[in-house]
């Protein structure tokens, strides 16, 4: 279980989130105007963590995964991973069973402004277990 | 007497005349018949009933995903405005008591929405006693009374919806609102506050519907604050989605805790003005800076900043 | 005149004067309002008054003030016209505590004497202190963090807040209406009042506040559900509360900041720390100067 702290702008993982911001905008996404996420997290960046899940908030306005993991310096915390609502992520496939408190993940997302939340928004997830995958891997690359 | 009929030779003047008046007659009979079934042209007022969703143009930005941090443009703010959006930081949705809080009625308008519209009349006389309204973001409800009803008294609850009165100006609906909760008037943390009424006029061409609020508030505006939007009806049904807004602990935090910034120690209020190369001064202006008088002075404070 | 003594003349004036909204006219005419369940608001005394009816009598939670007292006891007559049975306190302020007499002599327990008025033994000792007259002090007193009674059909719990607006508030829970009566802990009409001379704290108050906000629980999207009757202005939900809460944390971070930072309280008062609700509560009754004093003298003493 490791944490990776990558301070690149993440130019190519935002452009093909775009058609996800733009159905979300279609659907009147509640979550969207209930805050900014440009204002709660720093979308320039990058970070990834990797740990066990804690609790699965499959909810409005927006769903949350709790993620027990060690941040750079190998204290652990607990994270909260925020994701979309339940309207978004049941069109995608994902519903309250997907996770499961003990499952092993890799998160990859936003980092919060605020280091000491330990708080990041949603890109990529892998559960290594059975390589269930969600959103577009940053470190993927296309031709 | 005639009415603009020829007259003719056979059989006679006066005999075509009165044909012609009994014809008259009758047509003007038929037509008021008509107009019976008809609604009439000058009372009836315009029909507001149906699913509307926005209609965004530039203002595409501001009302769908919303501000940039710091964006306090267009908004004509007093000091104490600016000092609560100075400290105001957005995290702060993450307390168990804020998650759940919507848009007030002033805000959900500027935001992304959808709203289906009806009326709701007397069966007796077919009077319209109110019109409702379905707001589908955050399944509110709102009624705007027709009946003449007074506004309740200041020591009834608040809502987030407030409490509405119609009536129409011609075609134009206009609505005044009051006991409106506190809430905000953007994402970047300008307040309204508890005692903010509102005027809304409805104006319908065809299938397009402008939305104008006049809005007031004592404590955090220094003069009325005007916002119009527009929406367009839809053909196909609407598409909302169900908000069960659960409380929950989101980020782990004490339960009393409310982040806020103290002043002069919030790191991205000129986040706007740095990403548009504005001066701050004008981004939060406020009135002074709302107005084309104010151009020279944006002119002469883009000039000293350093390049 | 020293400026503590101000601030206490103050407060002793802007509460005695009915806060703030009302009108002086306003005074004499008593509305009642049907809150929820089984619990009205008199309101247009010099505080609000809260009434619970039923088949087992009324109980009242404050009397308002001495001018106003004739008029509450007809607003009382006009909801029930079963025995007054219990008169609550919520704390000692002349404001809510002046129609005692006047209502509890209009009453009845089951045993014969005048209606039973309920308050913290802190209110009793203040009453007793300030030599208001002895047949409008509380004689059922408790000093424990909490009691509870039921009367109309419902539990009714009342919380001791200590070192909030005084040393002796409780916040008064009607389980079954679901409707919270807090006193001046929660006001819609000026910032809180933090009467140091009387026990009060700024840290308590807020205490208090989050106390409140752990008994409402709103119907949807925060709003309705518990509805709160403020010790001044209008019915309020959790959403009201929590911006009331809100702004006395907020006050309180930035002046005890600006305290760690060695600022004097002239210092603090011209950085005014409050700018941002002046104009939503601060009245010539209890001013910013007034406020800010309060809060922070509470921090440093």
């Amino acid at each position: 279980m490791s944490v990776r702290v990558n301070r690149r702008i993440a130019g190519r993982v935002f452009g093909l989130l775009v058609p996800a911001v733009v159905l979300a905008v279609l659907v009147d996404d509640g979550a969207l105007a209930h805050h900014s996420f440009a204002a709660t997290y720093n979308e320039d960046e990058t970070i990834t963590i990797e740990g066990t899940v804690l609790q699965f908030q499959f909810r409005n306005p927006h769903s949350f995964v709790h993620v027990q993991a060690p941040d750079e310096n190998g204290e652990m915390h607990r994270w909260a991973v925020e994701w979309a609502n339940p309207s978004q992520l049941t069109g995608q496939g994902v519903g309250a069973a997907t996770l499961k408190p003990g499952d092993v993940v890799r998160i990859t997302g936003a980092p919060g402004r605020d280091p000491a939340d330990h708080r990041l928004v949603l890109r990529y997830l892998l559960r290594p277990a059975d390589g269930y995958e969600y959103g577009n891997d940053p470190n993927e690359t296309f031709d | 007497m005639t009415f603009g009929l020829p007259a003719t030779g056979a059989p006679g003047a006066a005999g075509v005349t009165w044909l012609g008046s009994l014809a008259l007659l009758s047509s003007l009979a038929l037509l008021g018949s008509l107009a019976l079934l008809l609604p009439g042209s000058a009372l009836a007022q315009l029909n507001l009933s149906g699913e509307w969703t926005g209609r965004y143009h530039e203002d595409t930005d501001d009302r769908v995903p919303g501000d940039v941090q710091g964006d306090f443009t267009g908004v004509p703010l007093n000091d104490a405005a600016r000092r609560y959006a100075e400290a105001f930081d957005v995290t702060r949705v993450a307390v168990l008591e804020h998650q759940c809080q919507p848009y007030n009625m002033p805000h959900i308008y500027r935001g992304p929405l959808q709203f289906r519209m009806w009326e709701e009349k007397d069966p007796a006389n077919q009077d319209i006693i109110a019109y409702r309204q379905y707001i589908g973001t955050y399944m509110q409800s709102r009624t705007i009374w027709m009946d003449g009803r007074p506004h309740p008294p200041g020591h009834a609850p608040h809502t987030h919806m407030g409490f509405s009165t119609g009536r129409w100006n011609g075609d134009i609906l206009t609505v005044y609102t009051t006991h409106i909760k506190k809430e905000f008037y953007r994402r970047s943390g300008i307040p309204s506050s508890d005692l903010t009424t509102v005027v809304e006029h409805y104006i319908r061409r065809g299938n397009l519907l402008s939305h104008v609020m006049i809005i007031t508030d004592p404590v955090y505006l220094s003069e009325p604050y005007v916002l119009s939007q527009e929406f367009v009806l839809m053909e196909r049904g609407n598409t909302n989605w169900l908000y069960n807004c659960e409380y929950v602990m989101e980020v782990p935090m004490d339960k009393n805790d409310v982040p806020h910034y103290l002043p002069g120690a919030n790191p991205f209020i000129t986040d706007f003005s740095e990403k548009f190369g504005l001066p701050f001064e004008a981004v939060i202006g406020g009135a002074e800076a709302m107005y084309p008088e104010y151009m020279p002075r944006i002119e002469a404070l883009i000039n000293e900043q350093a390049r | 005149m020293r400026r503590s003594r101000l601030i206490a003349a103050g407060i002793a004036a802007g509460i005695a004067a009915s806060i703030v909204a009302l009108p002086a006219a306003a005074q004499s005419r008593i509305e009642s309002y049907h809150v929820k369940g089984n619990v009205w608001l008199l309101a247009g005394a010099a505080s609000n008054v809260a009434v619970q009816i039923g088949d087992d009598g009324v109980l009242v939670v404050d009397t308002g003030g001495r001018e106003s007292q004739a008029a509450v006891l007809e607003a009382v007559r006009e909801l029930s016209d079963k025995p007054i049975r219990w008169i609550i306190n919520t704390h000692a302020h002349a404001d809510h505590t002046s129609g005692n007499e006047t209502l509890s002599q209009a009453g009845i327990t089951v045993n014969g004497n005048p209606a039973a008025i309920v308050a913290h033994e802190n209110v009793l000792g203040r009453m007793a202190q300030e030599e208001r007259p002895v047949s409008e002090w509380p004689l059922n007193t408790f000093f424990e963090s909490q009691r509870d009674f039921y009367f109309n059909g419902e539990a009714i719990f009342l919380y001791h807040i200590p070192s909030a607006h005084t040393d002796g508030d409780i916040l008064v829970y009607f389980r079954g209406s679901d409707v919270l009566v807090t006193g001046d802990l929660f006001v819609t009409t000026h910032f809180p009042v933090v009467d140091l001379d009387a026990g009060g704290g700024i840290d308590g108050f807020i205490a208090g506040l989050n106390k409140a906000l752990e008994i409402t629980v709103p119907a949807f999207l925060q709003e309705g559900g518990t509805y709160v009757i403020p010790g001044h202005g209008r019915i309020g939900d959790e959403a009201d509360v929590v911006s009331y809460r809100d702004m006395a944390l907020f006050v309180r971070d930035r002046v005890r900041h600006m305290i760690e930072a060695g600022m004097s309280l002239d210092e603090v008062l011209a950085a005014k720390p409050s700018l941002d609700y002046d104009p939503r509560y601060a009245n010539d009754e209890w001013t910013t100067e007034m406020f800010v004093e309060s809060v922070y003298r509470s921090l440093r003493d």
